[in-house]
């Protein structure tokens, strides 16, 4: 979210730094509702910044180690919530979790990738944010947790608009939990004269299932998830017949916005070809 | 040893070293004992009467020292117009007009009461358009235009919009687009764009309790500045200093007047104590010039040779609520229209058109990127109409040195330049005639060229000065009054003076390296224009020489020889007819003191002054001889466009100047270059957006795109030719605003030219070109779409 | 843009429209009230509002350019100006007879400007509605415990 901040001083408040998740949740309990959580900083801040938010608290990831981890077991890829960006930049996560790797890849530029996180950016609840589509594209879970107890939701229906979050102010995201299965995956950003993507695509296809999530973003204030089902794939015929029906559907189904960024006509335009360009490479032959 | 040879060579700037490691020290860094901060509180509306103004909130803050509003300031300021005031009295003219400052004794407390002051306001219907300004029954910007003074060549038209209009006639254009065989007319247009320079304007003002001003600030032109402020608070300028520190970034928005007048009096008004003002960006955006909205209806007749037989052309600019250099801006746009071509009959109507927008000023290019725009692109498409290629269609019209006479009636001077040069070597770079192939059937590439020429836009008299100090080991200070925007002018002067004395060039300090002070300086109309090296350079070697006879006079009397058998080179002075008597330069540095100690002499200090010669005003139908030199050059590019998106790829681009005498190589390439990439970005991508109301939707950098690192992923080549002009120093020419004019008009023509699209408005960014592909050529855009989903049945699902 | 909705309400539509007609009384529907005051026919007041978690304190001036509790018509102009951004509105509101209940109708003319205006006008239309709809829960629940 950026208007253009005339300020250069934040709002005043409290900076914590717990040790331990137990000592976070504790102080949740007490300030949740006054209070911000920061792991890099970099939307809490901007927002602050900006006078959109006004935390009395900001309480700290940085101090907690086990919120730093990035965890594989071949069942599940698990990311905590104080992992930056840049740390998920490496070939095993670009081979398990292809479409995450380039949504990563995607989200501003190396120096902020340094400082932010994937639940900070799925925390801002922007509609021009790369973790949201990517997740949804992976039935990806959120662990939220709050004093007392600790639960798993999927990652779908987590951002309910602009500003808008399915978390309690009691609770947080501690880890982001992706299964693992044998996968094919792209995160397609079409951005210009803007650094927010005024079109953006991720397509997860589940190979030996048979199935694929096609999640459009930035073109409405939620994404758009489109399964396999829901345009009658079918698996065995000719792909350009598939497209005939994507390409039905999108023109029946999605009815993109107008805003700063682009209008309606020229978003339509582009989200039919990031997807055809998604399809293209995540169903080519050589692939492996 | 000849130093001849250190002219051209690309070496690293003389202060590389001191900005990347950190030394450097911009205002930005600079705070004093005591020092206040300012904040400003900005209106909301776009045009509104105040009503009152409620600060008793804002005093109560802790740390908060006074509150200013208009009313404590009455004074006018203004470059050319004096439409401006300190801060908004009885009315605000822009949304982001100044109305209030807060001064506290930290930037915290100055933020708070900020929020806090209340301005009842009572809102008046805005004009946002041009077009709705210039008509009969428009709301005023300005209901009291009469009454401002105004720089003699600038007429504002009391009771309209209008702050200035020029007009320029050459013939009968009439009766020249009755001849020509092919009118081309169209309407084109450019946005409001900002300078998004790094360091944002920031100033400190400090009214001394002895009633003398001192100011630090983030400026282009220290004397200017100087001189505006006496002017405007009617003080004499021996009571003035302006310390101009290396600026980051200035580009025209720090050329003139920008909040030095502001923070003095806010300094007088917080009990003489020195108060800071910095901009945030958003501030930058909102409350601080951008440059004018250009519109242009333009009329060109051809024969069917294709010589350009007629133009005629109506220039408005968007000046917004205050119009600065704006008013010269339009002028210099109309006085230049015909670009690098001479034109037998011109008609040109220049406007810069008041509305209630932010405030506009000078950017690199002063006019040339506006006029340009229409100018190049209307050659190509005559081209193609007539069945000619663009390059031919340049030749036959470009002015010819010696020859040929602008339509202001100034001559081309012989040593002027090499345009058919320029123009064939830029062809020859980009291979103008190979057409290339894209790597797939939804993309198309094409070629783009655009010459261009810009003199200096400047007084008759816009004149300069320089001093040459010897220190007393012989190493050379040299003293200018060019500022340090990293256009490399400290750089080509220390060249110069090292060549002239024949020493290192470490053994040269130009002082301005790291900041102009106007009491230590000496004295340059403005560091703009691209008139730096050329007329600082000149006032340079002039005080060379000076310095170089004081030192001969002195050595005649040592070495027992004529004055006029003495060279001064490699460090020493020695007598040209027996070469074995020499002493070092330094002996005679302080005076010569011989051995039974006696003195002769004292300090060298060279002087030199320069003024441009036989420059006249420009009369009521534009004509006059009002320029010093022209640097002509073309920019060319190759694009590549998606025809399904409309992005637009530079795949290739070359940047080609006759820059006289290359001195300060490395300074050239940079300029060449960096010059490119800013192009490219008001080609591109930037844009002001307003909405109806009159606020900017995009004060920021997310959304205020400028070129990144990732953009310039493509290979600029430069060349530079050498055709002398007589009268500069080493008959070298300026640079820094030609590298942009012709960016804009390349690209379009390499749309143009691969697809037949029409461009008029800018930026070109992915949308827009798609609407004019879509629009123009829709069918390019639906077989670019059935290519690209036909490439997808070569892959099968597995 | 225009904004236009409806709410079924099944409270007894006169002490609806008193209710609403009462600037004392609808104040305590509206969250985010930090201060308020009213004189004539205008009621000013700062609220901090916004979308979500997005939250800005706005300066808002209602006029009330008419009210018809015969025909059940009002006409309200609204102004806003907050960091956030600013707006302008005129709305009309009107109660339609339904069968067995009625509907308490709005049409807003809106402009926004500032931050406001770079987003789409479905997110701007969406938060209003959102904001309308709790406001009119809030009176239908108050009036029914009159």
């Amino acid at each position: 979210m950026s208007f253009g901040s005339a300020y250069f001083t934040l709002p005043k408040f409290k900076y914590i730094k717990p040790r331990s998740v137990d000592e976070l949740l504790n102080y949740l309990s007490e300030y949740g509702s006054n209070a911000k959580i920061m792991s890099g900083g970099v939307g809490v801040i901007a927002f602050m910044k900006e006078r959109l938010i006004s935390p009395d608290y900001i309480i700290s990831l940085s101090d907690i180690p086990e919120l730093k981890k990035v965890k594989n077991d071949g069942e599940t890829f698990e990311i905590g919530a104080n992992v930056h960006l840049s740390e998920l930049e490496y070939e095993l996560v670009r081979k398990t979790v292809p479409t995450l790797f380039k949504a990563v890849k995607n989200i501003a530029d190396p120096t902020i990738r340094n400082m932010g996180t994937l639940v900070g950016d799925l925390a801002e609840a922007i509609p021009w944010a790369d973790a949201y589509p990517a997740l949804l594209s992976l039935d990806a879970s959120l662990e939220v947790m709050k004093k007392g107890s600790s639960k798993k939701v999927p990652v779908n229906g987590f951002v309910e608009g602009l500003g808008q979050i399915n978390l309690k102010e009691d609770e947080f995201i501690s880890k982001i939990i992706i299964p693992v299965r044998k996968m094919r995956g792209t995160y397609l950003k079409f951005a210009n004269s803007s650094e927010y993507g005024l079109a953006t695509v991720a397509l997860t296809y589940l190979y030996e299932e048979e199935r694929f999530n096609l999640v459009l973003g930035s073109i409405t204030e939620k994404p758009i998830v489109i399964n396999n089902a829901d345009v009658n794939w079918d698996f065995k015929s000719d792909l350009s017949k598939n497209i005939e029906k994507l390409n039905a559907y999108i023109d029946s189904n999605v009815n993109p916005v107008d805003d700063l960024l682009s209008s309606s006509k020229f978003r339509k335009n582009i989200i039919k070809y990031l997807t055809l360009r998604a399809i293209k490479e995540v169903f080519s032959y050589e692939r492996n | 040893m000849t130093s001849n040879s250190i002219l051209g060579e690309k070496i690293p700037q003389v202060d590389s070293w001191l900005k990347v490691t950190g030394t450097l020290r911009y205002n930005f860094d600079i705070s004093l004992p005591d020092m206040l901060f300012a904040k400003l509180v900005t209106s909301k509306y776009a045009h509104a009467k105040i009503k009152s103004i409620d600060f008793e909130d804002a005093l109560k803050v802790p740390g908060v020292v006074a509150v200013a509003t208009g009313k404590d300031f009455p004074y006018r300021l203004g470059i050319y117009v004096s439409d401006r005031d300190v801060l908004a009295i009885d009315k605000v003219r822009w949304v982001g007009h100044p109305v209030a400052a807060v001064i506290a004794t930290d930037i915290g407390a100055a933020e708070e009461a900020v929020e806090k002051v209340v301005v009842d306001y009572e809102p008046l219907e805005p004009v946002l358009d041009i077009e709705k300004a210039l008509e009969n029954d428009s709301p005023l910007v300005h209901e009291h235009l009469g009454e401002y003074s105004s720089f003699p060549g600038f007429k504002p038209i009391p009771g309209t919009n209008i702050a200035n209009e020029f007009k320029l006639i050459k013939g009968n254009v009439d009766e020249g687009l009755q001849q020509s065989s092919l009118i081309i007319e169209d309407t084109f247009k450019m946005p409001q764009i900002s300078h998004a320079t790094m360091e944002v304007q920031n100033t400190i003002g400090y009214w001394r309790p002895d009633g003398t001003v001192e100011v630090w600030s983030s400026v282009q032109s220290p004397y200017a500045t100087r001189f505006l402020l006496s002017k405007s608070l009617g003080m004499p300028l021996n009571k003035i200093v302006v310390h101009a520190p290396p600026i980051g970034g200035g580009f025209g928005l720090k050329a003139g007047l920008g909040w030095e007048a502001l923070v003095a009096l806010l300094s007088r008004k917080a009990g003489n104590k020195p108060v800071k003002l910095t901009l945030s960006r958003a501030e930058q955006m909102i409350a601080a010039p951008s440059r004018d909205l250009f519109l242009a209806k333009v009329k060109a007749g051809f024969s069917k040779e294709g010589k350009f037989l007629a133009y005629k052309a109506e220039f408005f600019m968007d000046a917004g609520a205050y119009a600065d250099y704006t008013v010269n801006v339009s002028r210099t746009s109309g006085y230049s229209a015909e670009g690098a071509y001479e034109i037998e009959n011109v008609n040109v109507r220049s406007l810069a058109v008041y509305t209630n927008k932010i405030p506009t000023t000078a950017m690199r290019g002063f006019g040339h990127p506006e006029n340009h725009w229409p100018l190049e692109q209307i050659l190509d498409r005559a081209a193609h109409e007539l069945k000619m290629d663009p390059v031919s269609i340049r030749r036959i019209n470009l002015l010819k040195p010696g020859k040929s006479f602008r339509a202001t009636g100034e001559r081309v001077r012989e040593d002027e330049g090499d345009p058919e040069g320029v123009l064939k070597t830029a062809a020859e770079l980009i291979q103008i005639e190979k057409v290339e192939e894209s790597s797939a059937p939804w993309l198309v590439r094409g070629k783009g060229l655009s010459m261009l020429v810009k003199a200096p836009s400047q007084p008759s008299n816009a004149a300069a000065s320089a001093i040459v100090k010897l220190n007393e080991d012989g190493t050379i200070d040299v003293i200018t009054g060019t500022g340090s925007m990293g256009q490399g002018t400290p750089t080509g002067l220390a060249m110069i003076a090292a060549k002239e004395f024949g020493v290192p060039l470490e053994n040269v300090k130009v002082v301005q390296t790291e900041g102009v002070d106007t009491d230590r300086n000496a004295y340059t109309w403005q560091t703009v224009g691209s008139r730096g090296l050329f007329s600082d350079g000149i006032a340079l070697l002039r005080a060379v020489d000076d310095a170089k006879d004081q030192i001969r006079t002195m050595a005649s009397v040592v070495f027992k020889v004529p004055k006029d058998d003495l060279e001064i080179s490699d460090g020493y002075v020695f007598s040209k007819s027996h070469p074995w008597v020499k002493k070092e330069l330094k002996e005679f540095a302080n005076g010569y003191t011989f051995d039974d100690g006696t003195c002769i002499g004292g300090p060298v200090i060279g002087r030199g002054s320069y003024a441009p010669v036989l420059n006249t005003f420009l009369d009521e139908n534009g004509h006059g001889s009002n320029t010093v030199f022209h640097t002509f050059g073309a920019t060319a590019v190759e694009a590549e466009i998606n025809l399904i998106t409309g992005e637009i790829k530079i795949i290739k681009a070359v940047q080609v100047f006759d820059i006289g005498k290359i001195i300060n190589l490395m300074g050239l390439i940079a300029q060449a270059d960096g010059g490119f990439i800013m192009g490219l970005g008001s080609a591109l991508f930037e844009e002001i957006k307003f909405d109806d109301s009159g606020w900017v939707l995009n004060p920021n950098l997310t959304h205020y795109y400028i070129p990144r690192i990732t953009d310039i992923n493509f290979e600029i080549k430069e060349k530079f030719l050498e055709t002398p002009q007589k009268d500069g120093p080493f008959g070298a020419r300026g640079i820094g605003e030609h590298v942009m004019i012709g960016v804009a008009p390349a690209i379009a023509n390499a749309v143009y030219n691969a697809t037949g699209v029409k461009i008029n408005e800018l930026p070109m960014n992915a949308e827009n070109i798609w609407r004019q592909i879509t629009s123009q050529k829709p069918e390019l855009f639906y077989k670019a779409f059935q290519n690209f989903e036909g490439s997808l049945k070569e892959v099968t699902a597995k | 843009m225009k904004i236009e909705g409806c709410e079924k309400i099944d409270t007894d539509p006169e002490k609806t429209w008193m209710y609403l007609s009462d600037p004392e009384k609808i104040i305590k529907c509206i969250p985010g009230v930090i201060e308020w005051s009213v004189s004539q026919n205008v009621i000013k007041a700062k609220i901090k509002q916004g979308i979500g978690f997005i939250k800005g304190t706005f300066d808002i001036e209602t006029v009330i350019a008419k009210n018809d509790s015969l025909k059940k018509e009002a006409l309200l102009q609204l102004q806003g100006n907050s960091n956030l951004g600013n707006f302008k509105a005129n709305i009309t509101i009107y109660l339609n007879k339904l069968e067995n209940a009625h509907n308490l109708c709005y049409a807003a003319d809106v402009n926004v400007s500032g931050m406001i205006g770079t987003l789409s006008s479905s997110i701007v239309a969406n938060t209003v509605k959102k904001i309308v709809k709790d406001l009119l829960n809030c009176v239908a629940e108050k009036v029914a415990s009159l």
